[in-house]
């Protein structure tokens, strides 16, 4: 937090630096700050895949499903961004929607195979997960 | 993976771990998974996801220790921040559920229960663990709905 801190502090213009310090204070649950610090990243106009990241986390964590929507809007508007696609396969796993994350992950130009063992495993499915594992061992 | 990346801490401390403990509880092997597990204890509210957390809970299901994995479970739900999207934050409401079953506390597994059924209302149906929940709450419910008259007579 206090390494975050200070490199936000030297680079105020690097939107990475907004990204960890948001990033922490989400870890502890400290949502208004993280909130805090996504503002000022907006403020100055700074955007980034891991900057739009933390902000549907934030909006997830917070229960705002309209927020999360909107995002997911961006982030479609978009060239490929491989980490926004992965959240939203995990937050379909989440809920049960095992079918809609397994099609998420396996979109033409986005590969994750050890997104799909890492969301398949806790499900009770090891014979689909063992298969995903050796696919993913395999690819990287 | 351990010999190609012997000084990834990421990898050495949570990831190889985990996976070793989770192999050996697919082996019934609870002990020796939670012996794996013993490496993150120092640092595991800093892992990300707190899948070993979810790992241990399990094994000590399997061990019959329903007070440590119900410990471990709602450690689970007490850190969204760092559960995030995983559906280990909604397993883990299962994971309780089956804890509180395990020391015979029904009110609370229950309640557990009915939480995991609710977050995952819309899930594919023939997700296997789903499915073994609904099972086990419809025989928590029906040994319930047994010894309900006794308790009402209790009352009384």
């Amino acid at each position: 937090m206090e390494e975050a801190r200070e490199a936000l502090r030297l680079q105020p213009d690097n939107e990475e630096n907004y990204a960890n310090l948001s990033d922490c204070y989400l870890s502890l649950d400290r949502l208004d700050e993280a909130e805090a610090v996504l503002k000022q990243a907006a403020d100055r106009k700074l955007e980034s895949e891991d900057l739009l990241s933390s902000r549907y986390v934030l909006a997830f964590l917070k229960g705002d499903t309209g927020e999360m929507e909107r995002l997911a809007a961006t982030a479609a508007s978009k060239p490929l961004i491989e980490d926004f696609w992965r959240h939203q396969a995990f937050m379909e796993a989440r809920q049960g929607r095992l079918r809609n994350a397994r099609e998420l992950l396996t979109r033409p130009g986005f590969i994750c195979p050890h997104c799909l063992g890492l969301i398949e495993a806790p499900f009770g499915d090891t014979q689909r997960a063992r298969t995903d594992a050796a696919a993913a061992v395999e690819v990287e | 993976m351990d010999k190609s990346f012997p000084l990834n801490t990421v990898l050495q401390r949570y990831w190889l771990p985990t996976i070793r403990a989770a192999v050996a509880l697919h082996r019934k092997n609870a002990d020796k998974a939670v012996e794996l597990l013993g490496v993150m204890s120092p640092h595991e509210l800093g892992a990300p996801w707190l899948i070993p957390v979810y790992v241990r809970g399990q094994a000590y299901l399997m061990q019959g220790n329903g007070r440590t994995a119900a410990s471990d479970f709602q450690m689970i739900i007490d850190h969204p921040g760092l559960v995030r999207l995983s559906v280990v934050g909604v397993l883990a409401h299962l994971g309780l559920a089956r804890a509180y079953a395990l020391q015979g506390d029904t009110t609370k597994a229950r309640a557990a229960y009915q939480d995991f059924l609710t977050l995952w209302k819309d899930a594919d149906p023939d997700i296997p663990i789903l499915k073994e929940a609904k099972e086990e709450y419809a025989k928590l419910q029906l040994s319930t709905a047994v010894t309900l008259p006794l308790h009402d007579r209790a009352s009384r």
